[in-house]
């Protein structure tokens, strides 16, 4: 497996992109777009949680090693530019203000697909990742919002 | 790195080995999923006609982009990917001249993963029908015939192209 700094995020979700978008466009095409929805967020979960969890092995399972998934993996490389709002033990706090994964998808015309590859994944990765730890995130650049405000916090 | 392939390998700094590696590591999830719900039959189907689409729009839109004949474009396109694909394999060249390259692949890594992953028609769908997209750029001046592949379980690939006159 490749190491996982050699290469920047973005460019792998790009690669990664190549040939999961013809795939999930052509089952679309042929189920529908709830049957895909469904189908695509099951199989992109699993894929999700087991991202997490290296994660928080190579970063640290707390808010401060979530921090540098964020910076150091999802932000390296340019893929987007944030600002943290906040950060304790238990939060973590930021709106990412730029997103070159949503400008990609949005340059394809295929922001909705974006929405179902790209960020959806984000819940799952942060259950596998520390699942005393959740995100609530009202909006996102991909869907048209303005910033995604991402508030991890750890769980009631 | 020359740029005829950006859009087809994102990224010049990974080996096509690896690039194909994490197409197939996200790809596996969802075609498996799938696979449950419908059969591998018919769920093979629908990433077999998705990935064959797209593989065809991407080496045209390629070629769209060289100057010259279709000949030209072939050899454009072929050079760039023989020398990435080549990393991975060894080869025997049979035959090299004016009307023909007879190559036989002897070793490959692709076939080696994804016969391992025991998804090998996965990978020819992502490795092998890229030859014939390529030759197809090459609109009747360039021909492939592949009577086996190591990643069908051949002990070679037996590539042999042919050219028309010029």
């Amino acid at each position: 497996m490749t190491d996982e700094i050699a290469i920047s995020h973005l460019q792998r979700r790009k690669i990664e992109g190549r040939v999961l978008i013809p795939f999930i466009d052509a089952c679309r095409k042929k189920f529908g777009e709830g049957p895909t929805r469904e189908l695509v967020i099951a199989a992109i979960r699993s894929h999700a949680m087991a991202d997490g969890a290296r994660w928080a092995d190579m970063f640290g399972a707390d808010t401060d090693g979530l921090r540098r998934v964020v910076e150091e993996l999802w932000a390296g490389g340019g893929g987007m530019e944030l600002e943290v709002v906040g950060q304790t033990a238990d939060r973590l706090d930021f709106n990412v203000t730029r997103c070159r994964y949503a400008e990609f998808y949005q340059e394809l015309g295929l922001a909705d697909l974006g929405a179902l590859i790209h960020c959806s994944r984000d819940h799952a990765m942060v259950e596998g990742f520390n699942d005393g730890l959740e995100l609530t995130r009202s909006q996102t650049i991909m869907a048209g919002g303005t910033c995604c405000d991402f508030r991890f916090r750890r769980k009631a | 790195m020359s740029g005829v392939l950006d859009d087809y390998l994102i990224d010049p700094e990974v080996s096509l080995l690896d690039k194909t590696r994490m197409q197939a590591q996200v790809l596996l999830p969802v075609l498996r999923a799938l696979r449950a719900e419908l059969g591998k039959e018919r769920a093979d189907a629908v990433v077999k006609q998705a990935l064959r689409d797209w593989s065809k729009q991407l080496f045209a839109a390629i070629a769209d982009g060289i100057e010259g004949s279709p000949r030209r474009k072939w050899a454009a396109i072929q050079k760039v990917f023989g020398e990435v694909s080549g990393r991975e394999v060894e080869v025997e060249i049979r035959r090299h001249d004016e009307a023909a390259l007879d190559i036989d692949v002897t070793r490959c890594r692709f076939a080696e993963f994804f016969r391992a992953l025991g998804e090998p028609e996965l990978g020819a769908l992502l490795i092998c029908a890229a030859d014939f997209d390529i030759a197809a750029v090459g609109e009747g001046a360039v021909a492939l015939d592949r009577a086996q592949t190591i990643m069908q379980g051949a002990p070679s690939c037996t590539f042999r192209y042919r050219f028309a006159p010029r």
